[in-house]
């Protein structure tokens, strides 16, 4: 990571690189495939009801090949929705994926670490049919019985990790990233309902973003004058509209911070073509009576953000950052529905009010979780809805736009149960986690066309973001580094860090490499590259962990156990920690040899190759 | 069921870096387009002098009056040692004492201007030579990777090195786009990063031995994944790619930091990345555009103050020692085909923007600028010892163009003058995007404005 400061002024690069682009996707169903048809032998829970699901059940009754991982069964209404598009196209789908498969996965995803071996072990064993979902329940629980300091869990880390990666939490913050980390941490261990939280930050007034944690989630995105030392609150203004429809409200409305939809956007996004300049600032007077000011000096980003500002988003102010403005009616209006505040409304308070009842709010939220768990989003990117191509009826989308998911349904369908349920963030993660939907492996026989992806007919295989990977190198070698994220504790994981701060410099440069961000200025990258095959091949880094001889490494303790084990235990062991499968025979036979012929050296070797096995670094 | 079982990564040194050989994304199988076939549109005649670039940029923009377009006032240290150099160039010689010394080497253009003036665009921007456009950012590849695509039919099976290599570039890289991932920069960080495609010598027979424990492992199970998945050939290319750097026998050399090297070259980040540049070029296998990241130059506060850790004065001089030190060796070193390595190579040098001129701001540093900034270019038939354009007593506007065009330089013309050199029609476009609209090599346009883009034809004559 660069050691330079990052000019105040320009910290408005997070919205603008970070500006995802919707790709026009032009689904065509009716696309020719296999007919594998689907069997829910079992009862659907919960009941199916809709006449959809009785023709689905009906028609497809008896007809699945047995395996050994059981029949898909309808668990929710998730399932009802996506099988019966399956039915009805004639696509070709995953069965299940083994409970091996599946705990990897879920693992990964809710908590972002792997099974260890002895709990890969007990979930083989288990014979309770409804183990998945205990699994999923037993993931997200935190326990607080007979503990006395802050509970942590696996599942808090990570998604403490996700939401501050979503608000920027990082550097530009100062001492107030730690506040926001635990605030973060807060919302996560109380289940506080996302709507409540997300209206606390976008009202929070402080007398210092150093002090209390709620103003430190606007103040991220604010932008300097020239000068550096105060604020240009149009230019911020117009960041908090970008950066809160980015993220709440899935639009990007960065494409019309500069110019007007039409003739730029055309090709682009329908629905932003018909948008105006002009409408983000209205989408911005919203905030135009917050004055964000640096109550000890220009040379300290620590900020005061309270309701004392002029109340109205003036056009003739000087942008620092954008094409100057011209004369508009800028009345606060909110962008999706063009209302405005009500009389002796407090307009911030109207925004998160308006924001937060949206339906887009919670398809938004449902979608970025979605994505999460399944490697792509129902929109995709989450953040490129195009709200004219989204639930409107393909007789009412000119050509040649054509709609933008076939899953509007499905979708909305979350998105209002979100709202039902009170904007209960765990109870979605469970609903999705827990669906046959999301339990599809990520075999499908036969040619696999990229017209099947967006009715999720298999898992998509997508690679680990860096900081899963690194943590599944440290996790599987048993060997970790020590972080400083707040204060004196330390922290094992990378998931457990405030931000990419707290790394040492020389893992940041080997995680940039695998598309760590720095939360300012640029997406997070999942591609692959040469430079991650040669880091994972032959970096010191990862060869130090490799060692034998570390003290409670896992080799260590493997090598070293009382009593002792056999090779093919200590190979079997060595495959549950990194690859979370048992080996096949051949691969077992493999092991064995090289541990036979050079004990603690070939388990080094067995160690390293099987970190470097592609499906290591991949979620499938 | 029954699945292939997956390709062994191979270990033949052919087709490394090789484009079109896997898809493009990380995801698996999403609906994404190979945009190739570039087409021409208006057939121009790129010039052809070089066969690779190297592309020095100077991160944070470095001040073009305290350097290559020295204006002396009362700012002015006396401790610059201001001389003239040649007729009309006067240089801050205590700031650059060898590029002063070898100043016939290099061409100074002092008439760019910019349209950015904010770091992150500004960086995309003379990258990528198109204007930012949130809409477009995940599909505009840099010109490094232009290039690296367009020299996709000179590869030779002996190639091992990647088309486009960069040093000591952060998260703000400009990456491949809609191109293939092949085509993208490989990153390597001399400063204090881990040069991991270099095996020491006493772990090279275990680090083969791994090798063919990995290949026996792959034969044994197909693994949990569908053999065929995009992620899993990908990977399997990419290691390919990796251990063809790896396993050659010159890549200890070619990655190698010599101790009198260092020291020549300035024992800095910058200083090794040089070093490992004119060893990449030098080696001729496969490397076309090399990129060089020197921060940070960004001194909006007392920007002659010695006593902080970046000033004028140790920026100027890393950049001083390593470009010169690397300017000789590629003077000297002779290529396969009779002519030097410099012959062969365009280096372009040049910064985000300029930086305000005449007094130094209140906080004794300057501001982003961006009427008029310099370059330095050199090699490839560049004639040098001179500057070209000029701009006004402070060097604040252009008002001297100093090429056929008569008007100033902008990157678009800079990048037109890259692709020029290395025999690129840059007025080739790209018609199936992702997003549907056509990419442009050069958009014939720069700013608000439209410009009749061209390659900069003075530096040459």
């Amino acid at each position: 990571m660069e050691q330079r400061r990052v000019p105040r002024r320009l910290k408005l690069l997070l919205i603008l690189l970070a500006a995802g682009l919707a790709f026009a996707q032009s689904p065509s169903p009716n696309v020719a495939g296999a007919s594998l048809p689907l069997d829910p032998n079992h009862p659907a829970s919960p009941k199916p009801s809709s006449e959809e699901l009785g023709h689905l059940t009906e028609a497809v009754s008896g007809s699945l090949p047995s395996t050994s991982k059981g029949p898909i069964t309808v668990n929710n209404y998730i399932d009802e929705l996506i099988f019966a598009k399956i039915r009805r196209d004639h696509i070709p789908h995953a069965e299940l994926c083994s409970d091996a498969e599946f705990l990897r996965r879920v693992s990964l995803d809710l908590t972002g670490r792997l099974p260890e071996p002895v709990k890969i072990r007990e979930f083989v064993k288990d014979t309770d049919p409804k183990k998945r979902e205990k699994l999923v329940d037993a993931l997200m629980v935190t326990s607080t019985k007979g503990v006395t300091a802050k509970p942590s869990t696996p599942f808090l880390d990570r998604w403490t990790y996700f939401f501050s990666d979503l608000f920027s939490v990082g550097n530009l913050n100062g001492p107030g990233r730690i506040l926001a980390h635990h605030y973060l941490y807060n919302f996560l261990v109380t289940n506080q309902p996302y709507n409540e939280f997300v209206r606390q930050i976008l009202t929070a007034t402080t007398r210092s973003t150093y002090a209390s944690a709620e103003g430190n989630f606007l103040e991220r995105y604010y932008i300097d004058q020239p000068d550096q030392s105060t604020v240009n609150h149009e230019d911020t203004y117009d960041e908090w509209a970008i950066r809160t429809g980015r993220i709440f409200l899935g639009i990007n409305l960065e494409c019309i911070s500069c110019h007007d939809g039409k003739k730029h956007l055309d090709k682009v996004n329908l629905w932003l073509t018909g948008e105006k300049r002009a409408d983000l600032w209205r989408q911005a007077a919203f905030f135009s009576k917050v004055k964000m000011y640096r109550p000890y000096g220009d040379l300290v980003d620590e900020f005061v953000l309270n309701n004392e500002g002029k109340g109205y988003y003036d056009t003739s102010s000087h942008s620092v950052v954008r094409l100057q403005r011209y004369k508009a009616d800028v009345t606060p209006t909110f962008i999706l529905t063009g209302e405005h505040p009500e009389a002796g409304e407090d307009p911030r308070v109207a925004f998160a009010r308006m924001l937060t009842t949206n339906i887009q709010f919670a398809r938004t939220t449902v979608n970025l979780l979605w994505a999460e768990l399944f490697g792509v989003g129902i929109v995709d990117p989450p953040t490129g809805f195009d709200l004219a191509r989204y639930d409107v009826p393909a007789s009412g989308i000119p050509a040649p736009w054509t709609p933008q998911t076939i899953q509007a349904d499905l979708l909305d369908a979350l998105a209002k149960d979100f709202q039902a349920h009170n904007f209960d963030l765990r109870y979605m993660i469970r609903l999705i986690a827990t669906s046959s939907a999301y339990q599809l492996s990520n075999r499908v026989e036969g040619p696999w066309r990229a017209e099947y992806v967006q009715y999720f007919a298999r898992h998509l295989v997508h690679r680990l973001p860096a900081e899963q990977i690194w943590d599944a190198i440290s996790q599987s070698t048993g060997v970790f580094e020590e972080f400083s994220a707040e204060g004196p504790a330390k922290v094992k994981y990378v998931q457990q860090t405030v931000s990419p701060e707290d790394l040492p410099l020389n893992l940041t440069k080997t995680l940039v490499s695998f598309g760590l961000d720095d939360r300012v200025l640029k997406p997070r990258s999942l591609d692959l590259s040469t430079l991650q095959s040669s880091v994972l091949l032959n970096s010191v880094l990862v060869k130090e962990k490799l060692k034998a001889e570390i003290k409670d490494s896992r080799l260590e303790l493997l090598l070293n156990a009382e009593p002792p084990k056999t090779n093919k235990e200590i190979v079997e062991e060595l495959f549950l920690a990194t690859l979370a499968r048992f080996p096949s025979a051949g691969e077992s036979a493999f092991g064995e040899k090289l541990l036979a012929e050079r004990h603690s050296k070939g388990a080094e070797d067995l160690l390293w190759a099987l970190i470097n096995k592609p499906e290591f670094i991949l979620n499938y | 069921m029954s699945f292939l079982l997956p390709a062994v990564p191979t270990l033949t040194r052919r087709n490394l870096f090789k484009i079109g050989a896997v898809a493009i994304s990380g995801f698996d199988l999403l609906p994404m387009l190979r945009p190739l076939n570039a087409t021409v549109k208006e057939k121009v005649t790129p010039r052809g002098t070089a066969e690779y670039c190297l592309y020095v940029f100077l991160q944070g923009g470095c001040s073009h009056v305290d350097s290559f377009d020295l204006k002396e006032g009362k700012w002015t240290p006396p401790d610059f040692d201001v001389k003239q150099i040649a007729p009309g160039v006067k240089m801050p010689v205590a700031l650059f004492p060898k590029l002063s010394e070898n100043f016939q080497k290099f061409a100074i253009l002092r008439s760019l201007e910019t349209w950015e003036t904010e770091h992150e665009r500004a960086i995309y921007y003379m990258h990528a030579a198109h204007g930012f456009s949130p809409a477009r950012i995940k599909e505009i590849p840099s010109v490094g990777a232009i290039v690296a695509y367009e020299s996709s039919a000179k590869r030779k099976d002996s190639d091992f090195l990647p088309p486009f290599v960069s040093m000591n570039y952060g998260h703000n890289q400009v990456r491949q786009g809609c191109l293939e991932a092949k085509c993208g920069p490989l990153n390597l960080d001399t400063r204090g990063g881990d040069l991991s495609f270099v095996v020491p010598q006493d772990e090279k027979s275990r680090f083969e031995r791994r090798i063919s424990y990995l290949n026996e492992l792959s034969k044994l199970s197909p693994g949990a994944i569908v053999p065929g998945t995009a992620p899993v050939l990908q990977a399997n290319s990419f290691r390919a790619d990796a251990l063809g750097m790896m396993e050659s026998p010159e890549i200890p050399k070619i990655l190698k930091l010599d101790d009198s090297d260092k020291k020549r070259y300035g024992d800095s980040g910058f200083g090794d990345a040089c070093i490992l540049a004119r060893n990449i070029l030098g080696a001729e296998r496969g490397a076309r555009f090399v990129a060089i990241n020197h921060g940070a130059w960004d001194l909006h506060t007392n920007i002659y103050d010695k006593a902080q850790k970046s000033n004028q004065y140790t920026l100027s001089r890393d950049l001083d020692t390593g470009l010169s030190e690397l300017i000789a060796d590629m003077g000297r070193t002779k290529t396969a085909d009779g002519r030097t390595l410099l012959e062969k190579t365009l280096i372009v040098c040049l910064g985000e923007f300029g930086r305000t001129p005449g007094d130094l701001t209140v906080g004794k540093g300057r501001d982003h600028h961006r009427f008029a900034m310099s370059a330095l270019f050199a090699g490839a038939g560049v004639v040098g010892g001179r500057a070209l354009g000029a701009t006004d007593e402070q060097g604040g506007r252009v008002v001297k163009p100093g090429w056929s065009k008569n008007r100033s330089m902008y990157p678009e013309d800079v990048a037109a003058t890259i692709y020029s050199a290395l025999g690129i029609d840059w007025s080739k476009e790209i018609t199936k995007t992702p997003s549907g609209r056509v990419f442009e090599y050069i958009e014939f346009q720069s700013g608000t404005q439209f410009l009749d883009v061209s390659e900069i034809d003075s530096l040459f004559s």
